[in-house]
């Protein structure tokens, strides 16, 4: 193999590929990418077997080929190198970098041992804008699980409903779902799982296009294209747990507090919250909201008052902290509201105005407190 | 062994030296007015067998194997020990004195449960408590007595405890040092009770033979022969500067030990281990190649570590499973969780999935398996509550709750999960 490729856009590429090797891994080959030039073409694939990534750049070929060489090590090269242009030459599976006055050599392994790309074939297709797709991301990955007994819990679920779509997110201790008003997945797909770590790729990814994302569904992979760049994840096999159950159909209990003054107050009175709780009381009253933390380890005590509107009857809930801040910073709202009912049941939180009043819901279990 | 200086022979049989323990110097070694308790169990193994099989009581009965195998006693019961049945004798030795006893296998596990149940009573009448071996323990009690009325007092209760709740008898010294507490409770076995003051020291203890002394080896006793000391009041009177002569500091040392005024302090255990994670494991029999066998024999290592975690107030979040094959590859796969738990059947669940997933179809011999769970903390009383939380964890939670309080009323093998009975002892 022999190629030569513009420097800049190769190195680009490169830290695109990168993004899926994980840096401690079992199989030595997974460290490597897969270099395949053909034509007037250069694919550079990696893999983690759960995400593959391909992308493609244009450069010229004075003789096709494939191999594999370490992926960490090649692109630091290429980055560091001088010049406008650089000339990879492979023989044996052996690499020769040139560039300006420099040239480097560095040993990959046979392509054959690379793992094999799913291929999807006869699969149905869809676009999505991209925003759209990164918002629904954003709102929601947060909430999913690292428990490795629950695999479903493991992905955020992608969901067609009539004319709209939802992304469902929960840990079992609290829940986002995020609806938007688009039925282009009616009707190609039901319920997909997808590793959260595919989705946030994608959504890095992204930011910088304005373009719509095209979206392939297999049997058992899904495959996002943005632009050159293909992303292939693994689906998690269902079934999602019936969420729609857990959440809530009449919390009467309603509580509006000012996004800010709530942000700012749970931040400080968690500091001196149990370490491995991190329970801070939310006391409910006509009154405010008192919101109240002790750390027993360094006798630390918190509390502060601010303003809300509640006519109900006092109501004290102990809530992990870092879960109401994960909202919280997700509402993009002045004002919040609390739909809720007991103090050992789900609580509902919303966004009383701004771009996610509608469609966003998200659910918080409270953690009981001690008697 | 002689050789060392006296100060470590003394740490020897008082105290287990610490590392970072500084030794005193032998001026400093003084009376402090302490009061100890020392509590011996009668016929600790045999009671305890007795207990068992009711039918055994009032028999000479001897723990240990039987005496075609070449075994030793480990405890007699009063009516052997009549015939000269004593612990460390062989069983035939044993057979041959008391030709109707009866020999009872050991089984460790429930002697080792009730010893810590034991703990547990004599922690509530002193923070202070040194158990030095399954079947006896220091207490100190400076300064507790009047809570009770009297050291008597005390003393009988303490007794009382143990005998309605493990029904068993003891017999307790009480005294101002740890050697003449245990001189004490040697006075009146079995069921006594002996509280030794200044003067009891004096009329119970001093007329006894120097070399009954704790500390007094054959060659102490010979030194202290040969100047002419044959009581232990002989001792605890002879002049101070005649003993330096021919003991060094060891010789002072022991004279305070004879008046009962050295400064041996009841060293208490550690509190629970620090452990960053608890296991068990098991060798399987040769033939156990079945897999209900095996799933059987995780039930009961589950059990058992969850067990140990509930009574230490610990939950976990990561679950390892230990698999060696009888080729002895060695396999270790772990699985972490969000929610802490001590819940044996949820954690027996996920035992489960990594050992189906391990083994797949194979019908390979194991020869170990292991389950060990990591990540541990101390529970916490206001528990983190799950949308999808369902009404398994509450009934195992009482199934849990139920099992732990028989166990702990009743030993470790009163009960046993069905399902793991196949892999259990």
């Amino acid at each position: 193999m022999k190629f030569t490729a513009a420097k800049l856009e190769l190195s680009d590429r490169l830290q695109t590929v990168l993004s899926v090797i994980s840096s401690k891994t079992t199989l030595p080959i997974l460290a490597n990418l897969m270099i395949d030039a053909e034509g007037d073409t250069i694919k550079l694939s990696a893999t983690d077997l759960d995400i593959s990534i391909a992308t493609t750049l244009s450069g010229n070929i004075a003789k096709s080929g494939k191999t594999t060489v370490p992926a960490r090590t090649f692109s630091e090269i290429i980055r560091e190198l001088p010049g406008d242009d650089v000339t990879c030459t492979e023989q044996n599976n052996r690499m020769e970098i040139k560039a300006g006055s420099g040239v480097y050599k560095i040993s990959g392994m046979a392509p054959d041992e690379f793992p094999k790309l799913p291929e999807i074939k006869g699969a149905s297709q869809t676009r999505i804008p991209a925003e759209q797709l990164l918002n629904m991301v954003k709102k929601t990955a947060y909430a999913v699980s690292a428990d490795e007994t629950r695999p479903a819990l493991n992905g955020v679920l992608w969901q067609a409903s009539g004319k709209t779509m939802h992304m469902v997110a929960t840990d079992g201790h609290r829940l986002a779902r995020y609806t938007v008003d688009d039925n282009r997945l009616s009707g190609v797909k039901e319920d997909l799982i997808i590793p959260p770590k595919a989705l946030q790729l994608v959504a890095k990814m992204a930011v910088e296009m304005e373009d719509e994302i095209g979206i392939t569904f297999g049997e058992k992979n899904i495959v996002f294209t943005l632009g050159n760049t293909t992303i292939t994840s693994r689906l998690i096999e269902g079934p999602y747990p019936s969420y729609e159950q857990v959440i809530p159909k009449d919390n009467d209990k309603k509580v509006i507090v000012d996004v800010a003054e709530l942000t700012g107050g749970v931040r400080r009175v968690s500091i001196l919250s149990n370490s491995l709780t991190r329970q801070v009381k939310f006391s409910f009253s006509k009154k405010g909201l008192e919101l109240s933390a002790t750390n027993q380890d360094v006798g630390g005590e918190a509390k502060e008052k601010i303003p809300c509107d509640y006519d109900g009857e006092d109501l004290e809930i102990g809530y992990n902290a870092g879960y109401v801040l994960d909202i919280l910073k997700n509402l993009e709202s002045e004002k919040v509201e609390f739909s809720l009912s007991t103090s050992i049941s789900a609580g509902l939180v919303a966004a009383c105005d701004g771009p996610m009043k509608d469609g966003y819901l998200c659910l918080i279990m409270p953690l009981r407190l001690a008697d | 062994m002689f050789g060392n200086s006296w100060q470590d022979r003394v740490d020897g049989f008082l105290e287990k030296p610490e590392a970072n323990q500084k030794r005193r110097p032998p001026g400093a070694a003084r009376f402090r007015g302490r009061r100890i308790v020392h509590i011996d169990m009668d016929a600790y193994f045999a009671a305890l067998e007795e207990i068992k099989n009711p039918h055994l009581a009032g028999k000479p009965i001897a723990v240990g194997s039987s005496p075609t195998s070449r075994g030793v006693v480990s405890t007699a019961s009063y009516p052997a020990r009549r015939y000269g049945v004593r612990s460390g004798m062989s069983t035939r030795e044993a057979l041959r004195l008391c030709p109707q006893v009866i020999f009872v296998g050991s089984e460790l596990q429930q002697y080792t449960y009730v010893s810590a149940e034991l703990i547990n009573i004599y922690h509530k009448f002193s923070p202070s408590v040194q158990a030095t071996s399954v079947d006896e323990a220091f207490l100190d009690i400076t300064g507790c007595a009047h809570l009770y009325g009297s050291e008597e007092q005390l003393g009988r209760q303490l007794k009382n405890t143990i005998r309605d709740k493990l029904s068993l008898t003891c017999s307790v010294g009480i005294a101002s040092t740890k050697v003449m507490a245990k001189v004490a409770s040697s006075v009146f076995k079995p069921d006594g009770l002996t509280v030794l003051d200044q003067q009891g020291i004096i009329q119970i203890v001093h007329p006894l033979p120097v070399g009954k002394l704790w500390g007094v080896g054959p060659s102490t006793l010979r030194a202290l022969e040969e100047i002419g000391i044959k009581t232990i009041g002989d001792l605890a009177h002879w002049p101070v500067d005649k003993l330096r002569r021919r003991l060094g500091s060891f010789g002072e040392a022991l004279r305070l030990i004879a008046r009962g005024e050295d400064d041996s302090r009841v060293l208490a255990q550690e509190e629970p281990p620090q452990d960053k994670s608890m296991s068990h494991e098991r060798t399987l029999p040769l033939k156990a190649v079945s897999r209900d066998y095996q799933l059987a024999t995780l039930h009961y290592l589950c059990d058992r570590v969850t067990r140990r975690m509930r009574r230490h107030n610990y939950e976990g979040r990561t679950v390892t499973l230990k698999l060696r094959w009888t080729d002895f590859k060695t396999i270790t796969r772990a699985i972490t969780f969000s929610q802490y738990t001590d819940d044996t059947l949820h954690i027996y669940k996920i035992v489960k999935g990594i050992w189906q997933a391990a083994v797949g179809e194979s019908n390979k011999p194991v020869r170990l398996l292991g389950v060990a769970v990591s990540h541990l903390r101390e529970k916490v009383n206001n528990p983190q509550l799950g949308l999808f939380d369902n009404s398994a964890g509450r009934r195992h939670k009482i199934t849990d709750t139920f099992i732990d309080s028989l166990r702990d009323k009743y030993g470790e093998s009163v009960i046993h999960r069905a399902y793991s009975h196949l892999g259990s002892d």
